[in-house]
C-alpha cells in the first residue's frame, strides 16, 4: 500500500507541475500601451481622414517673369512681407546699359528742336522781308512762293524734332519698365514659407519647384483627404476635429468651409519621388483658429469628421 | 468492495508497475509529440503573436500572416471610420535583406510600427529602449537576430548595418517568439520601414485596430468586414487561419501530423492492451466473486474504479514526465514545446475512454459467467 | 431402462432443501449438439451431505452449475428452499446465491492479494457488512477451523490444506443454507483431504443446511449420507451410506 500512496502522490505532483507550468506559460504578456495616445474618434460615429495643414489663401509659388541670373535675394524664410515688397532681383546690367543709351539720346533730339526753331525763325524773317518789298519787279512772285515753301518745310521739321524727343523719352521709359520687371515683388502680404533660390543662381521660367513660396500663416486651413469609398458619408457643415500626428492630447476644432467638388488622386506622402496613384480621394476644406500650441503649414493631421445620423443609417442598411 | 478492488490493483506489485509503466509512457509519448507539434504551430503564427493586436485588417483574400497583400494608404482612415474602433494604426511587415559590415547577408522580417504610438511593439526589451526608434535610422532587433547576425559580440547597441542599402543603427534588443523559418524580427517606424523597403505600388501591409470597451474584437472584425471591402480578423482567428494554411500547404501537417497520430494510436493501444490484460488475468478472481454472489454492477464498479485510478495515476505521471522534458530539453526555445489545455484534456479523456473501453470488454465477459472459469480450471 | 423413482429421504430427515425435476441441459447446435443432462430428478434434504460421483463427462459439474444458478437448465423444474429458481432473472439468481448458497472450489479461487482473513470475509463485503465487523466474523470462523494463527497470511504463503480451509471459512462466513463443493479434495493429499471433508461433514450436520460435494475421491465416500452416482447425464444409482442402495 506504500506503492499506492507513492504513485498517487507522484501522479498528483506531475499534474500540479504541468498545470503550474501551463499557467505560467499561458500568461501571455498584455500588449504594451501606446507610447503616445493614438488618435481617437470623439464622435458617436465618424468619417476619418488624413489631412494636411495649408494657408487659407493657397500658397503662392513665386516665379520670375523672365529667365535670368539672380543677383540679390531680399527675403529670408519666415519674413513677413507687404504687398509689392521686392523679393529678389534678377541681373539688370544689360537693361541699365540700354537705359543709359536711351537717356543720352534725348539731349541731342532736344537740341534738334532748338535748331529747327532757329531755322524757322530765319526763314520766316526772310519771307517777311520779301513780302514787304513793294516793287513787284524787284522780287519775283516765284521767289516769294519758294520761300513760303521753305518756311512751311521748316515748321514740319520742328514738329518732327519734337516727336523725336517724345519717342526718345518713351524708349527710355520702356527700358525703365523692363528694368522694374526684373525686381520680383510680393503679389500680396504674407509670410515667406520657402526660399529655393540664392544670389548667383539662374532662375528659369516654368521651373517645377517654386523659387519662393509665399503663404499666409495667420489663418490656416486643413485639407482632409477622404477615401472615395467613404465619400458618400460626408455631409456639408459636419463638425470635425484634427489631431497633430504624434500629439493627440491636443485637438484642433475645425469649422467647415467647403467640399472640393472634384475627386483627385491621392498623393502619397512617402518621400518617394515616383508618382503612385492607387486611390482617389475626396477633399474637404476646414478652417481653424490658430491654437495655443505651434502648428505649421504642411504638417500632417488625423481628422475625424462627425458622421450625420442620416448617412449612418445608409451604411447600416447596406451592411444588412 | 472498493478496498478489495484497490487491493487487487495494488497488491501485485510487479503487475501494477507494468500497467503503470505502460500508461505513463504512452501518456508521455502522446503529450510530448502533441506539444512539439503545437509548438511548431506556435512558431508559424509568431508574426501575429509578436504584434499582439486585437484586430487585424487586411486584404479579404489573405491566406496567412507572412503572405502580405498590401492595402491602399487610405485603409487606415477607412477603418477609423467604422463605429466601435478605439484606435487603428498602420503596420508594415515584410521580409527584407540585412547586410552586415562584414558582407554577410541575412533575411529579416521588417516590422514598421506607427511612429507616434509604436503600437504593436514587443513587450519585453532586454537592452536599450524602444522609444529610441524615433531617432533617425534606428531599428530594434530581437534575440534571434542577435543570434543569426553574428552573436552578442557582433550585434550590440550602436551596431550599424544596412537594410536594402540604407543605414540602420541598433538601439534595442527585444524579446520575441521565434518564427517558423527562424527569420528574426527587426522593428522600426512605419515611415522608415517604407523607405527601407523597395518601391511598390502599395505598401500598407496591415491596419491593426482595437475595439472600444464593450465591443468584442469578433464583433468589430465582423463590422469592419461588413462596412468596408477589407478583410478583418481577430488575432485568434488570424492565428488559426495561418495554422490551417501551414497544415494544408506545407508538409508539416501531413508528416508531423502522422507522427502525432501514430504516437496517439500507439499510446492508446498500449494503454488499452495493458489494462485489458490486467483485467483478463483477474478474470478468474472476478468469476469467483461473481459465483460467491457479487452482482455484475458491483464488479463493473470495481473494474471501473481500478481503471480510472490507474488511468489517473498513469496520466499524472505521464504529463509530469512530459512537462519535465519540456522544461529541460526544450528550454531556451531550442525545441518547440508548447503544452495546451485541449491536448492535456483530450489525452485525459482519451485515456479514461480507453480504460473504460477495456473495462467494458471485461465486464461483458463477466456478465455471462462461464462455469468453466470457476469450476475446475 | 429402470423406472425413475423419487428418492426417499434418509431416515430421520424429511424436509427437502433442493428439489430438481426433469432437468435437461445440452450444449452446441445441430449435429454438434451434446446432451449433458438428460432429465435429472434429485432431492437434497436438510442436514445431509450428498456426494455426487460419476465418471468424467457424466454431467456432475453441469448439474452443480445448474443448482448454483450459474447455468440455466433447458427444461425441468428446480426449487431451492421452496423457491422456484428456474424463473429467476440472472440478477435475482446472483442475489439468491449471495444470500443462501456458497462454494468451495477445487482451485480454492482465493484472491491472491488479500490476506486469509480478508479472503474469508469477502462474502460479507459483498453484502455490505462494515469492514471491521466482517473481518472479526471471518477471524472467528478461521479460528474454529484452526487457522487462528494465519489470519494475516497471503494465500501464496499457505499450504493447500490451509488455503482450502480459508475457502471453507469463506463459504461459511455468510451462514449459507446450501454448500456446493467442487472436488474439494482433488488438490490435497489424503490426510489433509480427510480433515477437510470431516469439517465439511461437521458443518453439514449442523442445523438445517445441506452440503453437495462433487468428487472422484473414493476415500471420502464414507463421509456422505447419500452417494448419487451419475452416468451419461442421468442419475444411475442412489446409495445410502450405512444403508442399502435403492
Amino acid at each position: 500500500m506504500i506503492l499506492r500512496r507513492l504513485s498517487v502522490w507522484i501522479a498528483i505532483g506531475g499534474i500540479i507541475l504541468t498545470v503550474t507550468t501551463l499557467w505560467g506559460a499561458r500568461d501571455t504578456p498584455p500588449a504594451p500601451p501606446p507610447l503616445e495616445e493614438p488618435p481617437r474618434n470623439p464622435y458617436a460615429s465618424t468619417v476619418a481622414a488624413s489631412g494636411i495643414i495649408e494657408a487659407v489663401n493657397e500658397n503662392v509659388r513665386i516665379a520670375p517673369p523672365v529667365s535670368g541670373l539672380v543677383t540679390k535675394v531680399h527675403v529670408q524664410v519666415g519674413d513677413h512681407v507687404t504687398q509689392s515688397q521686392s523679393l529678389f532681383q534678377l541681373d539688370d546690367r544689360e537693361l541699365r546699359a540700354q537705359l543709359q543709351t536711351r537717356q543720352d539720346s534725348i539731349p541731342s533730339t532736344i537740341a534738334r528742336i532748338e535748331e529747327q526753331k532757329i531755322r524757322l525763325k530765319d526763314l520766316m524773317d526772310q519771307l517777311g522781308r520779301l513780302q514787304a518789298v513793294e516793287d513787284r519787279r524787284a522780287v519775283s512772285q516765284d521767289d516769294i512762293q519758294r520761300k513760303w515753301h521753305e518756311v512751311e518745310g521748316a515748321k514740319r521739321a520742328l514738329i518732327r524734332a519734337k516727336a523725336d524727343v517724345r519717342l526718345a523719352r518713351t524708349q527710355r521709359d520702356e527700358v525703365k519698365i523692363l528694368l522694374e520687371r526684373l525686381t520680383v515683388r510680393a503679389p500680396r502680404a504674407g509670410t515667406i514659407l520657402q526660399v529655393n533660390i540664392r544670389a548667383g543662381e539662374y532662375a528659369m521660367v516654368g521651373a517645377q519647384d517654386p523659387y519662393i513660396l509665399l503663404g499666409d500663416t495667420d489663418s490656416l486651413q486643413v485639407r482632409a483627404d477622404i477615401d472615395e469609398v467613404n465619400a458618400p458619408l460626408v455631409q456639408p457643415n459636419s463638425s470635425a476635429v484634427a489631431y497633430l500626428k504624434g500629439s493627440t492630447e491636443r485637438s484642433i476644432p475645425l469649422t467647415f468651409v467647403r467640399i472640393e467638388p472634384y475627386i483627385v488622386p491621392k498623393r502619397s506622402l512617402t518621400g518617394d519621388n515616383q508618382e503612385r496613384v492607387d486611390t482617389r480621394v475626396l477633399q474637404v476644406i476646414y478652417q481653424f483658429e490658430k491654437p495655443a500650441f505651434p502648428v505649421y503649414v504642411g504638417q500632417q493631421v488625423d481628422v475625424f469628421i462627425e458622421r450625420s445620423q442620416a448617412s449612418k443609417n445608409v451604411v447600416q442598411e447596406t451592411s444588412k | 468492495m472498493n478496498f478489495v478492488a484497490l487491493k487487487m490493483l495494488f497488491g501485485d506489485r510487479a503487475k501494477y508497475l507494468m500497467l503503470l509503466a505502460g500508461l505513463t509512457f504512452s501518456t508521455m509519448l502522446i503529450v510530448q509529440q502533441g506539444s512539439i507539434f503545437w509548438g511548431l504551430m506556435m512558431y508559424s503564427q509568431s508574426g501575429i503573436s509578436n504584434i499582439n493586436a486585437p484586430v487585424w485588417v487586411t486584404d479579404p483574400n489573405i491566406n496567412q500572416v507572412d503572405e502580405v497583400k498590401p492595402l491602399a494608404d487610405t485603409a487606415v482612415t477607412v477603418v477609423r471610420s467604422v463605429p466601435g474602433v478605439e484606435w487603428a494604426v498602420p503596420l508594415y511587415k515584410g521580409v527584407q535583406r540585412a547586410r552586415l559590415a562584414d558582407g554577410n547577408y541575412q533575411q529579416i522580417s521588417l516590422v514598421g510600427l506607427d511612429t507616434a504610438t509604436l503600437l504593436g511593439r514587443p513587450h519585453t526589451v532586454f537592452e536599450g529602449a524602444i522609444e529610441e526608434l524615433r531617432s533617425p535610422d534606428t531599428v530594434v532587433l530581437d534575440q534571434w537576430a542577435v543570434e543569426r547576425l553574428g552573436g552578442p559580440d557582433v550585434i550590440k547597441l550602436g551596431t550599424v548595418f544596412e537594410i536594402n542599402d540604407r543605414k540602420a543603427r541598433v538601439v534595442g534588443i527585444a524579446d520575441t517568439q521565434k518564427s517558423f523559418q527562424n527569420i528574426p524580427f527587426v522593428y522600426t517606424t512605419y515611415e522608415r520601414a517604407l523607405s527601407y523597403s523597395p518601391p511598390e505600388r502599395r505598401k500598407l501591409s496591415y491596419v491593426i485596430a482595437k475595439p472600444i470597451p464593450g465591443v468584442s474584437p469578433e464583433s468589430l472584425a465582423r463590422r469592419i468586414e461588413a462596412e468596408t471591402a477589407l478583410g478583418a480578423y481577430t488575432d485568434e482567428e488570424f492565428s488559426w487561419k495561418t495554422i490551417r494554411w501551414v497544415l494544408k500547404n506545407t508538409g508539416i501537417g501531413v508528416n508531423f501530423g502522422t507522427t502525432v497520430l501514430l504516437g496517439f494510436i500507439v499510446g492508446m493501444a498500449i494503454s488499452g492492451q495493458t489494462f485489458y490484460l490486467f483485467t483478463v488475468e483477474n478474470l478468474k478472481q472476478f468469476g469467483a466473486l461473481k459465483a460467491i454472489g457479487a452482482s455484475t454492477g458491483m464488479l463493473a464498479r470495481m473494474i471501473l474504479l481500478q481503471s480510472f485510478l490507474v488511468g489517473f495515476i498513469g496520466y499524472g505521471m505521464g504529463v509530469g514526465l512530459a512537462t519535465i522534458f519540456g522544461l529541460t530539453a526544450a528550454s531556451n526555445e531550442q525545441l518547440p514545446f508548447v503544452e495546451t489545455w485541449p491536448l492535456l484534456g483530450g489525452v485525459f479523456v482519451a485515456l479514461l475512454g480507453i480504460c473504460s473501453l477495456s473495462s467494458a470488454i471485461s465486464i461483458r465477459k463477466l456478465a455471462k459467467l462461464e462455469p468453466a472459469i470457476v469450476f475446475r480450471g | 431402462m429402470m423406472t425413475q423413482t423419487i428418492p426417499k429421504p434418509p431416515d430421520g430427515i424429511s424436509t427437502s432443501l433442493v428439489t430438481a425435476r426433469g432437468l435437461t441441459k445440452s450444449f452446441g447446435e445441430g449435429n454438434a449438439r451434446i446432451s449433458v443432462l438428460k432429465g435429472v430428478d434429485l432431492d437434497v434434504f436438510m442436514g445431509e451431505v450428498l456426494l455426487l460421483v460419476g465418471p468424467s463427462g457424466s454431467g456432475k459439474t453441469t448439474l452443480l452449475s445448474v443448482i448454483a444458478g450459474i447455468l440455466d437448465a433447458d427444461e425441468g423444474e428446480l426449487s431451492i428452499l421452496e423457491q422456484s429458481i428456474t424463473n429467476f432473472s440472472a440478477a435475482a439468481k446472483t442475489q439468491f446465491r449471495r444470500d443462501y448458497l456458497s462454494f468451495v472450489f477445487q482451485q480454492y479461487n482465493l484472491l491472491p492479494t488479500l490476506t486469509a482473513a480478508e479472503n474469508a470475509a469477502v462474502p460479507l463485503f459483498i453484502r455490505g457488512v462494515p469492514k471491521k465487523m466482517a473481518l472479526e466474523t471471518a477471524a472467528e470462523i478461521l479460528a474454529e477451523l484452526g487457522m487462528g494463527e494465519r489470519l494475516q497470511s497471503l494465500p501464496s504463503k499457505l499450504s493447500g490444506g490451509e488455503q482450502q480451509r480459508v475457502a471453507i471459512a469463506r463459504a461459511l462466513v455468510g451462514d449459507p443454507r446450501l454448500l456446493l463443493c467442487d472436488e474439494p479434495t482433488a488438490s490435497l493429499d489424503g490426510e489433509t483431504g480427510h480433515k477437510v471433508v470431516e469439517q465439511l461433514q461437521h458443518i453439514g450436520k449442523r442445523s438445517n443446511r445441506a452440503v453437495i460435494i462433487v468428487t472422484h475421491d473414493s476415500r471420502i465416500f464414507e463421509f456422505g449420507d447419500r452417494i448419487v452416482h451419475m452416468e451419461d447425464g442421468q442419475i444411475d444409482q442412489v446409495q445410502h451410506v450405512n444403508g442399502e442402495p435403492t
